[in-house]
C-alpha cells in the first residue's frame, strides 16, 4: 500500500481529512483519541493533522515555499503567498488557510522583512521580503522618496528594479501603496503624487 | 539611590505632570516611583546622564502603549520582572503575556494645563514636516476637519489643504520645536485630532505608524496628564505595522495589560538615578531598578 500523503487542513476541512486518514465515519475527537489524528494551535488557531510528524515536516515545506515565493516576487503581498505555497507544495496536501497561518507563524517570527500597506478601507496589510533583498528595498523606498521630492510624482515603471529579475511586476505597486501606507501622498492610478501634485 | 536606562523617547511623571525623558532636570525634578512597600511616590531625580546613543534592547508593544526596553533592564510582568528578550521569545511562542501597568487613574499630579499655542506648535514640529492626512470620511464626520485646521491656525502653521475622494490633507510648512517640557492636555486634544482615523460610535480613534514613536508617546503623556483611559491595538498583531488608540469612558482597572509582540531594535537611552530606592514608572509601566 502506498503511504498516505500528509494532510494538513483547519477545522472547516476537517472531514477531508478523516476520509484522507480513512476514518470519514468518525467524529474528529474520537479520532484524536484514537490516534489517527492531531491537532495543534498554529497562530491562534486550530491546525488538524493527519499525525503529529506529518505537521512537522508540512510546516517545514511550507516555510521553505514561502521564503521561495518571497524571494522570487522581490516584494510579496502577504494575502498572495499562502494559496499560491500551498498549491505548489509537492507531497503534501495543506490548505491555504493552514499555510496563511503558518505564514503569520513565520511573520512573527521575523523571518521576513515587512513593510505595511493600506487597504482601500483604510487597514494595514503587509507585503514581505527576503532579508537579504532588505538594502535593495530600502534603496527603492529611498528612489520614491527622492522621486517625489524632486518631481512630486513617481510612477511604478520609475522604480529601478533589483538586481535580479522577480517573476512579476507586482512589486512596483506594493512599493507605491507602502508610499501611501507613509503618508508621502496619493495613488493615481500607477503613479503615487504628492499632496501638492494633487491641487 | 536607584539606577535606571530609560529609552530617550520615553516619559516619566513628575509631580507636574508627564515629562519626556530627555527634558527631565536633575536635583529639580521629582519622578514617579513604585515603592518597595508597592505604593506610589515621588522621588528626587538625583542624576541624568545621556547614555548609549545605539542601546540594544526591545520595543514592546502592549495594549497601553509601547516602551523601549534597553538591554541591562528588566520589566514588571504578571508573576515577575523580565528582560525583553524573554518577553520577545514568549510572544513569538504566542504566549499569553501580560505587563504590570498603573492605571490612569492613579496618576495625580499638579500639572498644569499650559500654553494651547506652545502645545499645538510642539505637537505640529512633532510631525517632522509630514502632511497631516485623514480618510475623507473621517474628516467629513463631527467636524473634525475643521476642528484640525482650528489647530493648525491656533498654531500659526503655514499650511495648504488637499482633496481627493478618500483623502483629506494638510500639507504644512516644518517649523521648529518650541520650548517647553510639560505634556498637556492640549498635546492630547491636538494629537488625536491630527492623527484621526476612525471615528467609532463617535468617539475618536488616532493611528500612528509604529515607528512614530515619539508622536505616540506625546500623545499617551498628553491623555496621561489629563487622566484620560485609553487603550491600544496592534496591527496585525503577528507584527504591528500600526497602533490604533481609543480613548475609553471608564478606565478598566486592571494591574495587568496584554502584550501584543516584541521586537528587538536600536534606540538611544538615558541613565537616570533617583534618591529613594525602588522601580521607576516608565511610560504607565514599572521598571525595577538595573544592576
Amino acid at each position: 500500500m502506498p503511504a498516505r500523503a500528509p494532510m494538513l487542513v483547519t477545522r472547516r476541512n476537517v472531514k477531508e481529512l478523516l476520509a484522507h486518514v480513512g476514518a470519514r465515519r468518525l467524529d474528529v475527537d474520537v479520532a484524536q483519541e484514537r490516534g489517527l489524528i492531531t491537532a495543534a494551535k498554529v497562530s491562534g488557531l486550530w491546525v488538524f493533522a493527519s499525525s503529529g510528524a506529518d505537521l512537522d515536516s508540512s510546516r517545514q515545506l511550507v516555510a521553505a515555499k514561502c521564503e521561495e515565493l518571497v524571494s522570487e516576487w522581490f516584494i510579496a503581498g502577504m494575502s498572495w503567498i499562502p494559496n499560491t505555497a500551498a498549491s505548489r507544495l509537492l507531497g503534501a496536501k495543506v490548505t491555504g488557510a493552514v499555510a496563511k497561518l503558518f505564514l503569520r507563524e513565520l511573520v512573527r517570527k521575523g523571518r521576513f522583512g515587512a513593510l505595511g500597506l493600506l487597504t482601500a478601507e483604510f487597514q494595514p496589510y503587509l507585503a514581505l521580503f527576503a532579508w537579504d533583498a532588505a538594502a535593495e528595498v530600502e534603496e527603492r523606498v529611498g528612489f520614491m522618496i527622492s522621486q517625489l521630492a524632486r518631481a512630486g510624482k513617481v510612477a511604478s515603471s520609475d522604480l529601478p528594479p533589483p538586481s535580479f529579475t522577480p517573476t512579476n511586476d507586482a512589486w512596483r505597486s506594493h512599493l507605491l501603496h507602502h508610499g501611501e501606507f507613509l503618508g508621502l501622498g496619493v495613488r493615481q492610478g500607477t503613479s503615487l503624487l504628492t499632496w501638492k501634485e494633487l491641487a | 539611590m536607584s539606577t535606571y536606562l530609560v529609552a530617550s523617547d520615553s516619559f516619566v511623571v513628575t509631580n507636574s505632570g508627564p515629562v519626556v525623558t530627555r527634558d527631565l532636570v536633575s536635583h529639580d525634578d521629582k519622578i514617579m516611583i513604585v515603592r518597595r512597600d508597592g505604593r506610589l511616590a515621588f522621588s528626587a531625580l538625583s542624576d541624568l546622564e545621556q547614555g548609549d546613543a545605539d542601546h540594544l534592547g526591545h520595543r514592546i508593544f502592549t495594549n497601553m502603549g509601547d516602551i523601549f526596553l534597553p538591554e541591562g533592564s528588566d520589566i514588571l510582568m504578571k508573576g515577575s520582572p523580565l528582560s525583553g528578550a524573554e518577553i520577545e521569545d514568549m510572544a513569538q511562542r504566542d504566549s499569553r503575556v501580560k505587563v504590570e501597568i498603573v492605571n490612569v487613574h492613579h496618576v495625580r499630579t499638579n500639572g498644569q494645563r499650559g500654553d494651547k499655542t506652545r502645545a499645538y506648535q510642539q505637537c505640529l514640529a512633532e510631525l517632522r514636516g509630514r502632511a497631516v492626512a485623514l480618510p475623507r470620511e473621517v474628516a467629513e464626520t463631527n467636524g473634525i476637519g475643521e476642528d484640525v485646521e482650528e489647530i493648525l491656525e491656533i498654531a500659526g502653521a503655514v499650511f495648504e489643504r488637499f482633496e481627493d475622494e478618500r483623502w483629506v490633507a494638510y500639507d504644512i510648512d516644518p517649523s521648529p520645536r518650541p520650548l517647553g517640557r510639560h505634556l498637556s492636555a492640549h498635546h492630547a486634544t491636538a494629537l488625536m485630532l491630527l492623527t484621526a482615523w476612525a471615528s467609532d460610535t463617535g468617539s475618536l480613534v488616532s493611528r500612528t505608524r509604529t515607528e512614530e514613536t515619539m508622536l505616540r508617546r506625546n500623545l499617551i503623556a498628553g491623555l496621561v496628564a489629563q487622566g484620560s483611559p485609553f487603550e491600544t491595538t496592534w496591527v496585525p498583531g503577528y507584527h504591528p505595522v500600526e497602533c490604533r488608540l481609543r480613548l475609553l469612558e471608564e478606565e478598566e482597572r486592571r494591574a495587568y495589560r496584554s502584550v501584543t509582540a516584541a521586537f528587538a531594535v536600536r534606540h538611544p537611552v538615558y541613565r537616570l538615578v533617583t534618591a529613594d530606592p525602588g522601580a521607576l514608572v516608565v511610560n504607565l509601566m514599572i521598571v525595577p531598578a538595573s544592576g
